[in-house]
Parts: structure tokens; C-alpha cells; sequence
């Protein structure tokens, strides 16, 4: 099974909070040993939200805006794309696009951290820019309703195109919060709380995606990565849906 | 206890359990008794870590405690043989100095336990139970189910490969020089078995047998990560990473099968499509002519790299057939390679060389063959024999989806 371990980012208002050289060795250290047992897959973490946007779809009209901060509403997501750009502001174009082929009704889009945000050499100068969109949930989608047939088009459609174009990178549908899990960490004492969630107001800082078979395995991994981390942090883990498109497939 | 501190502490031996019986091994020499003390880690840590807390490396101690516990064994069984006094020079210079972390020659322990568990001297069906027992740590029972058989039958496989290796005095010491290749080839093929068990599943627990396809994927990354100049075994983990990308596409929503050239490509996984791509181009760097496993994973990733089924490199294919053909002849290569050349260069040459082959005895019975005639045959417009080719593949395969799916296929000319 495909888990992505989404956590909460609280100190997300500023971007002078380098993590340190010590955080940094031992999240190398701990992903190192997922790719030495084969079971890493992937993972980014996300720019502050004062980077972000926030794209509100309503009768064939996109507000965007600008900057987002925790506390405001539920950041629950239902699909997570990443894809690189040319220029900057193609990001945003491509988060429109999506938002309107799959009938959404709002969604955020940020840029990834790069090594270079980290403190880590400097950006080269045809380095491309990523960008995630996270897709937010809307309650059809966490009640387990199958998107209708028309959205279910649209994204195959912005899905090929963005193939086409050669910016899509990973695309992932989520499972309802009903199957997920959150796990909050006080002084590295985990508190575990089975879905569904109804309310988060923590900005999501990243992701980690692990092969693993259950979520205790999950959350034992995750006791490590929380720890690294400071030991006080909100994780949300969720499974990948079954196939791109289906979500509601896998049960 | 709490109901959840011992699910972790379980979830956390499941994940370390072959890293801890490969670091035994190399210890007690004696795979069941590795798997023993395994065991006894378990139980020392359900005691241990609710009265002193989780370790902040969980794996690192459970790595530690059953090492103590295999010194403890070895030095008892030594001192019973009277060599008290050298033995514990030995072992203490050697081995009671247990690193705080993980230890440097873990790579070569796994590694060890890969070779043991797929040793030439055991049977096929010997071979992937002993693997997926010790190396993806799954239960006799899980691999019954995985497998559709008893899991007595499974249990007492797995008891005679450990006989097996015991009795024949096997080589506990990793191969040196020419005598590695040989046991590489052993590892892929056992994983590739355990693989295309998982995916060419069409009975039994679903469940389990996508977990076959996992565990076989996971054994794999962690072999290329120890032998990364291999180039096959890249190869193979390329093929794994493409073929599983297609889980997701390759049943319509009533659970038929759907073919290749018809699946819905934005259903493919992108992120194993980009590990298989970048594993493909690790082998290839390796240089040196391509083994079996790069030329089919080379083959799989020109249709990865394929956005729609229009943009495929059918020319490419055709030329990787032909080394592929070379390398390890096989009808069902040349079958391949005959639907690649219509695909390419058009219907009547492809029907041509499928002409050919169905002179072959190898394939007299084999369903693929008037399949892929009948389809050469429809394109070409020649309806009626297309209809009988058809309806022939139907009678010849043994799976009702597949024959459905043929007959419709006949009905449709």
C-alpha cells in the first residue's frame, strides 16, 4: 500500500526558519534507511503559506488569492499534483486549468522547497520551478461519492495535457479521511485519532510517501520522522487511492 | 500494556525482522535459529519498552538485543565444545562490539540472506517461500494465502529448505569473483517469479497477491541498492517499476483485462513510471552489452515514455526484440517481435513472420499465437479468416475473461 505522511507545518508565517544541520542530517539519515529497504517513494515539503494561493472556483469564475495562513479553515486535501514550470507564473495558469477540468471548488497552490531555499547552493539558472496543488475536499468526496463522469473526463484531459506538455510529475488521489489517520505528537508522545477529521487548521508543510503494509508500520515510522523534528508536530497519514483517477477504488 | 504501544511495537519488528535475521545469520549461522532469536527480540522488547520507553531507534535496538542474545547462543554452544578460552577472544574482538547505530556491514548481511534464501541447491517453490518468509518477513500463512495452497504445505517447505541448507554445509561467506553472477541471476529470477506471481494473478485474495507484487518490488530496490554495479539488476527493477505502474489501468471498471495499446494512460502511476525510467538509465550507464532484464525493461519504457499509444516507438521496440531474441531465443520473443513489425512497418509484413512461427511445435497450443494471427489477418481485411483465427484463440486459452474477450473480438469481424 501507498502511504503519504502529510505534516503540519506550524511555524509556516515566516521564511527565515532554516531548518538546522542537525534536522537536516537526521531527515537524511532516516530517509537514507527508507530507500535502503526499498520503501521510500517519494516526498516534498512546501514553501510558508505566505507563498501560497488560494484558487476559489464559483460560477465560472476563479478567485485567487494570494498567501495563506493557518487558522483560517479546514486544509484537508482529496488530490495532490506536482509539476514543474518554466516560469513562475506558468504555476499558477496550470492550477487554474486543473481546478476548472476537474470541477473543483477550491484549491491551493504552492511552490516546493528546493535545496536552495534550504540554505543548500544556489538556484541554477534553468533550473524549472514546482509547484503542488492540493486539492481541497469537498464533503461529496469525504461521504466516498465517485466524482461524476464529467469531472472524471476533465481530469483524464488535464492530466494528458499536462503529460503532453511535459510538466506533470505525480499525481495523486487520496482516499476519504475515513481511512486516514492523525497523529499528534506533545513532547514526542504520540496521541493517534482515527479519521474522519473535521477539523485542521494547520497549514500542510510537506509529505513523505512510503511503501508500507499497515498503519501501525506507518505510524512507527512516523515516530521517528516526528521526532527528528522536534517531537511536537501534527501528521495526518493517508493512503493513495488505488489508481490514479478512482479514488473510492481501493478499500 | 496499551493496546497501540504493542501495535507499534509489533509494526516495528515486522519492518526491522529481515534486517535483524540477516544480521543474525552472519552471527549463529544457522537460519532458523536466526529466525528464533528474532523472535526472542520481540518478546524482549514487549517487556522492555513499555517499562523503559521506545528507543529513538527502534530497529538499531531490536538489531542490538538479538545480537546479544546470538553471542550468548554461540559462545554457549562453543564453551560446550571446550573452547571457552579462544572463542571468547574471538567473539569479543569481533563481535560484542555492537555500533551505537546501524552497523556498516549490514548491506553485506542482507545481502547474504538474499543469496541463502535463493540458493541454486533449493527448489524453485523452496526458494520463494524461504524469501518471502525471511527477506519480506511475511507469515507461512500470509504466503499460503498469496500462493492459493495450505499453509501446512507452505510451513513445510520452508522447514526443508532450512534442512537443506543446513545439511549440504552451505556457504554462509558471501561469492567472490565468478561465482557471483551466478547467484545474482538466482535472487532476480526467484524475485521476478515472485513478481509475476503477484501479476499475472486471476484468482485467489486480490490482497495478497498485490503484496506479492510489493514485496517483490521492495526486495529488488533494496538489491540494486547493495549491488549497483549490476546492471540486470537495475534492469529488472526498472521492468518491476513500469509493469506495476499499470496496476491502476489494466482492468476496466467491471474488471476486465484491458490491452496495452488500449489502457487509459493518465491511470498509469507516474512515480514508479520515473523510478522505472531513472533505474532503466542507471543500467544502461553501467555500459556493456544488455542483459534479458534491461532489454524488456528498455522495451516497457518505450511505452512508459509513450504520452498516447500513437507516440510509441514501435521501430525501437522491433530493434529491442531482436537483441532480446539473440540474447534469450524464445517463440514467444519472436511473437513480439512479429506484432512490434506490423505495428511498425505495417500488418502484411508482421502476418508474414507470424506465418512463419506458427510452424513452430513450441507454439502449436499456445492461445497467443492465433490471437495475434487473427488481428494481423482483420487488418489486412481478410474477415473470414480472422473470425476462424479467433474463435480458435478462444478454444485454446484456459481463463473465461480471456475467452470472452477473444469471442467478442471474432464476433466483432
Amino acid at each position: 500500500m501507498r502511504f503519504l505522511c502529510m505534516h503540519k507545518d506550524p511555524t509556516n508565517e515566516s521564511m527565515d526558519n532554516k531548518p538546522s544541520k542537525e534536522l537536516i542530517d537526521g531527515m537524511g539519515a532516516l530517509i537514507g534507511e527508507a530507500m535502503q529497504k526499498g520503501i521510500m517513494l517519494g516526498g516534498d515539503g512546501l514553501l510558508p503559506g505566505l507563498t501560497r494561493y488560494r484558487l476559489a472556483f464559483e460560477k465560472g469564475r476563479c478567485d485567487v488569492t494570494k498567501g495563506t495562513r493557518a487558522g483560517r479553515e479546514e486544509q484537508l486535501p482529496q488530490r495532490l499534483v506536482v509539476f514543474k514550470v518554466e516560469k513562475p507564473e506558468q504555476g499558477l495558469e496550470w492550477a487554474k486549468r486543473f481546478g476548472e477540468a476537474v470541477g473543483a471548488q477550491r484549491l491551493e497552490l504552492g511552490p516546493l522547497t528546493e535545496a536552495w531555499d534550504l540554505g543548500m547552493g544556489t538556484r541554477p539558472p534553468d533550473a524549472p520551478y514546482r509547484f503542488m496543488i492540493l486539492q481541497t475536499a469537498t464533503p461529496e468526496y469525504e461521504a466516498g461519492k465517485e466524482p461524476n463522469a464529467a469531472q472524471k473526463q476533465g481530469l483524464r484531459n488535464v492530466l494528458a495535457e499536462m503529460q503532453k506538455a511535459g510538466v506533470l510529475l505525480m499525481h495523486e488521489a487520496l482516499l476519504p479521511s475515513s481511512k486516514a489517520v492523525r497523529l499528534n505528537y506533545r513532547d514526542n508522545v504520540r496521541a493517534r485519532t482515527d479519521g474522519p477529521f473535521t477539523e485542521s487548521k494547520e497549514l500542510i508543510g510537506g509529505f513523505c510517501m512510503l511503501q508500507m503494509r499497515s498503519f501501525d508500520e506507518m505510524a512507527a515510522w512516523t515516530d521517528r520522522f516526528a521526532r527528528i523534528l522536534g517531537g511536537n508536530i501534527e501528521v495526518d497519514l493517508r493512503i493513495a487511492a488505488d489508481g490514479a483517477g478512482g479514488e473510492g477504488g481501493a478499500s | 500494556m496499551d493496546d497501540e504501544l504493542r501495535r507499534t511495537i509489533e509494526a516495528v519488528w515486522r519492518l526491522e525482522f529481515p534486517r535483524v535475521v540477516a544480521g543474525l545469520v552472519r552471527v549463529v549461522r544457522d537460519v532458523d535459529l536466526a529466525e528464533q532469536l528474532a523472535q526472542d527480540a520481540l518478546v524482549a522488547a514487549l517487556e522492555q519498552w513499555p517499562r523503559d520507553g521506545t528507543p529513538d531507534n527502534p530497529g538499531a535496538w531490536l538489531m542490538a538485543a538479538a545480537r546479544r542474545r546470538g553471542v550468548d547462543v554461540v559462545r554457549h554452544e562453543r564453551r560446550v565444545q571446550h573452547k571457552h578460552e579462544e572463542l571468547r577472544r574471538d567473539l569479543d574482538a569481533k563481535q560484542m562490539a555492537i555500533p551505537a547505530q546501524t552497523d556498516g556491514d549490514l548491506g553485506d548481511d542482507q545481502l547474504r540472506l538474499m543469496f541463502l534464501c535463493c540458493h541454486p541447491v533449493l527448489p524453485p517453490e523452496s526458494r520463494t517461500a524461504l524469501t518471502l518468509r525471511l527477506l519480506a518477513g511475511l507469515t507461512t500463512d500470509e504466503i499460503a494465502r498469496a500462493y492459493l495452497v495450505p499453509e501446512p504445505t507452505i510451513a513445510q517447505r520452508i522447514v526443508r529448505a532450512k534442512r537443506t541448507l543446513t545439511e549440504e554445509k552451505i556457504a554462509f561467506e558471501l561469492p567472490e569473483g565468478d561465482g557471483v553472477a551466478p547467484r545474482v541471476a538466482s535472487v532476480l529470477e526467484v524475485l521476478y517469479l515472485v513478481f509475476n506471481e503477484g501479476y499475472a494473478a486471476t484468482a485467489g485474495d486480490d490482497w495478497m497477491r498485490t503484496d506479492l507484487c510489493e514485496e517483490a518490488l521492495r526486495l529488488v530496490r533494496v538489491l540494486a541498492e547493495q549491488l549497483p554495479r549490476e546492471a540486470e539488476v537495475h534492469g529488472l527493477a526498472a521492468l518491476m517499476e513500469i509493469q506495476s505502474s499499470r496496476f491502476g489501468a489494466r482492468r476496466s471498471p467491471m474488471g476486465d483485462p484491458v490491452l496495452l495499446l488500449e489502457q487509459d494512460r493518465t491511470l498509469w502511476d507516474r512515480v514508479l513510471i520515473d523510478r522505472g525510467l531513472r533505474a532503466l538509465a542507471k543500467a544502461e550507464s553501467l555500459g556493456g552489452e544488455a542483459g534479458p532484464f534491461v532489454l524488456q525493461a528498455a522495451i516497457a519504457a518505450c511505452h512508459a515514455r509513450a504520452v498516447v499509444a500513437e507516440d510509441t516507438d514501435w521501430p525501437r521496440i522491433v530493434e529491442l526484440y531482436g537483441d532480446l531474441a539473440q540474447k534469450a531465443p524464445s517463440p514467444i520473443v519472436d511473437l513480439n517481435r512479429a506484432v512490434a513489425v506490423a505495428m511498425a512497418f505495417g500488418a502484411e509484413i508482421g502476418l508474414m513472420m507470424v506465418d512463419a512461427l506458427a510452424r513452430d511445435e513450441a507454439l502449436a497450443n499456445y492461445h497467443l499465437l492465433p490471437s495475434v494471427r487473427g488481428e494481423l489477418l482483420r487488418r489486412c481485411g481478410r474477415v473470414a479468416e480472422a473470425k476462424a483465427e479467433l474463435e480458435r484463440a478462444a478454444n485454446l486459452t484456459r481463463n473465461p475473461t480471456e475467452r470472452a474477450l477473444l469471442l467478442r473480438r471474432a464476433a466483432a469481424c
